[in-house]
């Protein structure tokens, strides 16, 4: 049991970051992204025999339940959207010194089409294959090469940032 | 770090300097807790064995009735309001004598209906799970309406119904 906990601990302690950060494109508030999280965690190791289950499973968990708890609130959308204001969660960690570069690629991911959102920060916060991401994801793998693709370059304009090509 | 081709070497390195947010401690102490100690497998299979428990009665006692009822070496004997029976039951035993039961209806009730939300199966399209409970009622009874049997057999069907998902 403690072996157990301590792995748990140990794999949420090296994915947990990457998975919550996906989870909060896919959900609609902190709250939400964290119950996703959770749910969808065990719910994959439950599939695993307990175990810390594969990573695209996680992510293609969290979408599909994302998805669901959608549906779910659907007749509250409105109302949600109304009063919905920008998260003031940093989605990075803003306490190194690259501070200002956190917030502001932070902001520009905010500001992205959720469908190139997903698979930049699949790709380069949760390190996935293109082959994972469109498991994930439940697209085909060059739909999800091309959305990194535009994904990326939306990002570099948003942030301002520069290639060295 | 995979082995895939970078789109822009720059840029991607840049990225990934960022690190996401680390965990709030809380939270990974609630996932971690939830991990180690619920398993949705056991959670789903203790479920769902104890979701059937109820259809023990239900099956039993109809077994029961239909093999008293229907058994060759069952005896078929009027009604005798004054107790004789109790009294002597292995006299009757040995007559044999069948008894003729006809149905005489069937119901099904649903009693609930559950969604049980989307679910995807093997990569293909999204389902919506719904799960009837219903209870099917028979009747059976000779034509002189001297037995009449009753039986209810509980069942579960799961339907699974498309959705488009955009």
């Amino acid at each position: 049991m403690s072996d157990n906990s301590s792995n748990w601990t140990g794999w949420l302690g090296e994915h947990g970051p990457s998975l919550l950060l996906f989870a909060r494109t896919q959900a609609r508030c902190e709250a939400d992204a964290e119950d996703l999280l959770q749910e969808a965690v065990v719910e994959s190791a439950g599939k695993n025999e307990g175990n810390p289950p594969d990573l695209p499973l996680v992510y293609a968990t969290i979408r599909r339940r994302a998805i669901d708890l959608a549906r779910k609130t659907d007749r509250r959308i409105a109302r949600e959207e109304a009063a919905a204001e920008e998260s003031i969660t940093c989605w990075f960690d803003d306490t190194i010194k690259q501070k200002e570069t956190a917030r502001l690629i932070d902001r520009a991911i905010k500001q992205m089409p959720e469908k190139f959102r997903e698979v930049v920060i699949l790709k380069i916060w949760s390190d996935l294959t293109f082959a994972q991401i469109a498991e994930a994801l439940d697209i085909p793998l060059n739909t999800a090469a091309s959305r990194y693709r535009y994904g990326l370059e939306i990002l570099k304009r948003n942030a301002n940032l520069t290639s060295h090509e | 770090m995979n082995n895939e081709p970078e789109f822009d070497p720059t840029i991607e390195s840049e990225l990934r300097q960022i690190k996401p947010a680390k965990m709030d401690a809380v939270l990974l102490e609630r996932i971690s807790h939830a991990s180690t100690n619920s398993s949705p497998v056991h959670q789903t299979s203790s479920w769902r064995s104890n979701r059937w428990l109820w259809l023990i009665p239900f099956t039993a006692t109809a077994a029961i009735v239909l093999a008293l009822t229907l058994s060759p070496n069952k005896t078929n004997e009027p009604i005798n309001l004054s107790g004789t029976i109790a009294a002597n039951p292995t006299d009757k035993s040995s007559e044999e004598e069948s008894i003729e039961l006809f149905p005489i209806r069937k119901n099904n009730q649903v009693v609930d209906a559950v969604n049980e939300g989307i679910i995807q199966i093997d990569g293909r399209r999204p389902y919506r799970s719904v799960r009837m409970q219903v209870i099917d009622s028979y009747e059976w009874a000779q034509p002189n309406g001297a037995t009449r049997v009753q039986y209810q057999v509980p069942r579960e069907e799961r339907f699974l119904v498309p959705v488009d998902i955009y």
